[in-house]
């Protein structure tokens, strides 16, 4: 952090104020006059007094920041700031030629219904939206959770082209790619596997987070190092105004919250832990063993000052527990992050300057109750700072940072291609990417990112975002996303296996080939009225390098990896219809992935000399139904999901070896041995549940309250599918029906 | 086009029920029942009258109530005679299984082909076909010679089985031997014959671990012992390749042939002490 400041300080000291032009700039940070948070999406515009005509307008992002640029001086404007759910803040303004102002305004929430769009806005995408969902907390909210707060995870799951392997596991693929391909940026600090062991679960409640974007592909040149897709989370600071806590009750889990100004409107605290509780109540509540443990704990200190915004954030996450039940097999990991980020807007800087610096760790095992077999852990060590240049009346959006890894594995038997494994490999990652809007309807951000480490390859990644729209504002929408996609660390994990989720973290060696991948994608976006909006997308990527595990007909514990080509494609179809107290929306996705590789590296009994397979997370179908209904100050929540099964391996059979002549069949019992057959060759059945909830919030006199939910999660008792345990021959299923009631006591 | 209501509500019903019907099926096809059926050990050794073959059904798991009995009716067919028999099982028990071998009462015939067939009662059946190895007669020439002096040992005829040497001074198997000798197909090609020449001296020295050239000392029986071991085409190959290194997985449940062993002496001539 230290670092960080001393950065900030640096460059506003360096950059002369001769940078300044002779235009006038207005630079805005909007909040919530509740909690003095900031209204992330908030519509700041100027007009001509008593016009109609939008002059200039922009949108705050995460820290409730925009700024408006080249405005004409020595006029009168009115500046005009919305946001859904609030009071519109109205004020003249005038500016002299080269005027910089900075102004922090409040808006006071407003009573009354909600139902229009709310736009989100983080990083400055006005390309399109082709890839990118849109997260907001109220989405969260909507997902039936057996807490009262809803999780970002279980919300991302209903997304089409998001695969998960059950209700177990933690691990997330997007459209085709693998968990090891995904980055998850937290206020841009990286955090590796932050989803909990339970999948209705990540470190992220709906008390947390502020918003979220993830890109399923298609992402812009200012995101490096992941091969398929970005989930990029913004935490909400803590309530600059007043001291608040609570604490909740569910038989999932258990939470506390506290937040509060550290100093009132400038700083602040938030602090929130949660516990898992299922384990202990799992055997009464429902009658079986749900041996899985997880906890998180958020903390968050937040600095608004005129010129300069913070936060900094530290997360620890803990699981552990047996995927398979049963299985006396315990997988477990860890991620901590510390970081701060922090965004300076001083009138003396031409532009915004965001710097962000922390450490990351991540840990998982695998092993029994008593020992870990398998350890592999990554801790980095990083800066990253984005900038912004307006060379020859060009924006130019650039940036760089450097990653500090360090790779630590240890494991009983081999593993891909290691026993133990202790490396530090410095990463260098330089991006620039260029907005370009050259009228109402049509806009380009081509841009290109490159990394540097050590004895590898310098990789190239040119990107490219785009979108029309025929009449000029964004009901109508078709927008274009591609770009090449470098990693310069792998994962691999034992796929024979969807009960484990023990992946090793390793990086690319000398002369190894990177794993990389080309994505298009191609969106349609419209809107109707203020209550309907559908989106379609297409989309393809085209994965090179994927390591995976080798295939040999008889089960072993050993894994050798190979090298497999991957190639996804598919489409989604969305809609949302909101319109107070109703909300529905839905989603189907199709999809296809297919890996090809030589059959000679991945197996010896493969006949083709090239295999090409579906890996167990082609899920071909997928259909996604939330509906909403608010009455009488309750809200009722419904979310239905269908999916296709899986691929997955048959047994071809169950074996005992016996070596004639040197052994006899009659003295000798031979050795047992578990055969496969062809990988992948069948699918698991379909797969489908209901959850629901119905809540209600309690006002209670002094500032109390209480929030009170019940629901049941599979409501209908579906017998879904997680896998079938070689170990232990038997068939293991999803979450049953489990009904929960969740308390939750709050203090404002 | 314009569907009218009802054309509207039957097609979503029909692709409703459509979901609903793929939806509906919950079952999970594990095993690999169509082509994963039994594994066929044995071997059956000529000189015996007695011989095992254990078959164990591939879809059962490891568990006793599992295995306590074999869905299997397992026939022995002499190919060339057509002659055929239906084998009987005797159980084993292995930790927390029963294993089953099936008795083959008789003669093995030489240079025979046999066919060993395993059926489910739903009639699902594997089959594996082997040919006995031949019975020759072994010929050493010149015998009862000074022990530097080449031997050379005929056998014929052969019938693309393969042949193994050991040697030693002594006759007993848990006795001292030299390192395998091995002749097959790969050695002797089309021919029908194998007439490898050995030196009794060198043989002792490997077999004793001694360094001693007195053909006195090395035989002190006065003779040269061989063990021959003779395999049925291609059962020795598959007997002794690797494990884990199959070239299709049906071929890699089963490993079945027959064999002979025999330990025969040479004479030799130790009368004249020095080398």
């Amino acid at each position: 952090m230290a670092f960080a400041f001393l950065t900030l300080l640096i460059v506003l000291t360096i950059i002369p104020a001769a940078y300044a032009q002779q235009t006038s700039l207005l630079r805005v940070v909007v909040l919530s006059e509740e909690d003095g948070n900031p209204l992330v999406g908030s519509n700041v515009v100027l007009y001509l007094p008593g016009g109609e005509r939008l002059l200039y307008n922009c949108v705050t992002n995460s820290d409730g920041f925009c700024e408006i640029r080249n405005i004409d001086a020595n006029r009168e404007y009115e500046l005009r700031i919305s946001y859904i759910g609030f009071a519109a803040h109205w004020q003249k303004l005038n500016f002299e030629k080269g005027e910089r102002k900075t102004l922090r305004i409040d808006l006071e929430p407003e009573v009354g219904e909600i139902n229009e769009f709310t736009v989100q806005g983080n990083r400055e995408i006005t390309t399109g939206e082709v890839g990118i969902r849109r997260i907001g907390n109220e989405d969260v909210a909507r997902i039936p959770t057996p807490g009262v707060d809803g999780d970002l995870v279980s919300y991302i799951q209903t997304v089409p082209g998001v695969v998960s392997t059950g209700d177990r596991g933690g691990d997330l693929y997007i459209r085709g790619g693998t968990p090891e391909q995904n980055k998850i940026l937290v206020d841009n600090l990286p955090v590796i596997k932050p989803f909990h062991i339970s999948n209705m679960f990540s470190a992220f409640s709906e008390e947390v987070v502020q918003n979220a974007e993830m890109y399923a592909g298609g992402f812009g040149a200012e995101y490096s190092g992941a091969t398929s897709s970005v989930i990029d989370i913004n935490l909400r600071p803590g309530n600059m105004r007043n001291f608040s806590g609570s604490g909740a009750v569910s038989p999932y889990l258990v939470s506390l919250q506290l937040e509060g100004p550290v100093k009132t409107d400038r700083q602040s605290i938030l602090f929130t832990a949660r516990t898992s509780a299922i384990e202990e109540v799992a055997p009464s509540l429902i009658g079986k063993e749900v041996p899985i443990q997880f906890s998180d704990i958020i903390g968050r200190y937040t600095i608004q000052e005129d010129n300069i915004s913070c936060n900094i954030t530290g997360i620890l996450t803990e699981d552990s527990g047996e995927v398979v039940p049963d299985r006396q097999v315990v997988h477990s990991w860890t991620n901590s992050v510390l970081g701060a980020r922090c965004l300076g807007y001083d009138p003396r800087f031409e532009y915004p300057i965001e710097i962000s610096v922390g450490y990351t760790g991540f840990e998982n095992k695998e092993g029994t109750t008593a020992t870990t077999e398998r350890y592999s852990a990554i801790r980095q060590f990083y800066v990253n700072t984005n900038l912004k240049e307006k060379p020859f009346g060009i924006p130019v959006n650039y940036g760089f940072g450097v990653n500090l890894r360090t790779y630590d594995i240890k494991l009983d038997e081999q593993f891909t291609n290691y026993t133990s494994l202790d490396r530090v490999v410095p990463v260098i990652n330089v991006f620039l990417s260029v907005p370009w809007k050259p009228n109402n309807k049509w806009a380009f951000q081509p841009g290109l990112t490159s990394q540097i480490s050590l004895d590898t390859p310098v990789s190239f990644e040119p990107r490219l975002r785009m979108s029309w729209q025929p009449d000029g504002t964004n009901r109508q929408q078709l927008s274009f996303a591609a770009g090449r996609y470098v990693q310069f660390m792998s994962g691999v994990s034992d796929q024979r296996d969807i009960g484990t989720v023990f992946t090793v973290l390793q990086p690319i060696n000398s002369g190894d080939p990177l794993p990389s991948s080309l994505h298009g994608i191609v969106g349609y976006q419209q809107k109707i009225g203020n209550a309907f909006i559908a989106n379609v997308e297409g989309y393809v990527k085209d994965h090179k390098n994927i390591p995976v595990s080798k295939w040999e007909p008889e089960a072993r514990l050993q894994i050798e990896t190979a090298l497999a080509d991957g190639f996804s494609y598919g489409f989604d179809v969305r809609f949302r219809y909101s319109n107070y107290p109703f909300f529905v929306s839905s989603g189907y996705g199709w999809s296809v992935v297919e890996y090809e590789a030589v059959s000679g590296d991945l197996g010896a009994w493969i006949e083709e000399p090239v295999f090409k397979y579906y890996p167990a997370h082609d899920q071909r179908h997928k259909l996604n139904t939330v509906i909403g209904y608010q009455f009488a100050g309750f809200e009722a929540n419904m979310r239905w999901e269908l999916g296709s099964g899986k691929p997955y391996t048959r047994v071809f059979g169950f074996d005992l070896s016996v070596r004639v002549p040197a052994e006899d069949v009659v003295d000798d019992p031979g050795q047992v041995r578990t055969l496969y057959s062809r990988p992948f060759g069948e699918r698991l059945p379909y797969y489908h549940r209901l959850d629901v909830s119905l809540n209600r919030k309690f006002s209670i006199s002094g500032g109390w309250s209480l929030s009170a939910e019940t629901g049941v999660i599979n409501a209908y008792n579906r017998n879904n599918v997680f896998n079938y345990d070689l170990n232990t021959l038997q068939r293991v299923n999803q979450t049953p029906l489990f009904p929960y009631l969740s308390v939750k006591l709050s203090k404002n | 086009m314009k569907l009218s209501k009802t054309a509207y509500i039957i097609t979503l019903g029909v692709l409703l029920l459509g979901i609903l019907k793929l939806s509906c099926d919950n079952n999970l096809q594990v095993l690999d029942e169509e082509t994963g059926l039994y594994s066929i050990y044995g071997n059956l050794d000529m000189d015996e009258q007695t011989n095992y073959i254990r078959i164990r059904d591939l879809n059962t798991p490891f568990t006793k109530q599992a295995t306590e009995t074999i869905d299997a009716k397992v026939t022995l067919e002499n190919i060339d005679t057509g002659a055929g028999e239906i084998l009987q099982s005797e159980r084993g028990e292995y930790q927390d299984m029963y294993l089953h071998n099936f008795v083959v009462n008789g003669d093995i015939e030489p240079d025979t082909e046999y066919r060993v067939t395993v059926q489910r009662s739903d009639g699902a059946s594997v089959s594996e076909s082997f040919l006995t190895p031949t019975k020759p007669t072994s010929f050493v020439t010149p015998q009862n010679q000074k022990c530097h002096i080449p031997i050379k040992i005929s056998i014929e005829p052969l019938n693309g089985g393969t042949v193994v040497f050991r040697f030693g001074t002594t006759p007993n198997k848990n006795g001292s031997w030299t390192q395998d000798f091995i002749f097959g197909p790969d050695h002797y090609g089309n021919s029908t014959s194998i007439n490898p020449e050995f030196t009794p001296l060198y043989l002792a020295q490997r077999a004793t671990q001694s360094t001693s050239f007195s053909c006195e000392v090395l035989f002190e029986n006065e003779a040269l012992y061989v063990w021959l071991e003779h395999y049925a085409p291609g059962f020795y190959e598959k007997a002794t390749d690797e494990l884990d290194l199959p070239d299709d997985i049906l071929g890699n449940t089963w490993l079945l042939g027959a064999y002979y062993e025999e330990i025969f002496a040479i004479p030799v001539n130790t009368s004249a002490d020095k080398y």
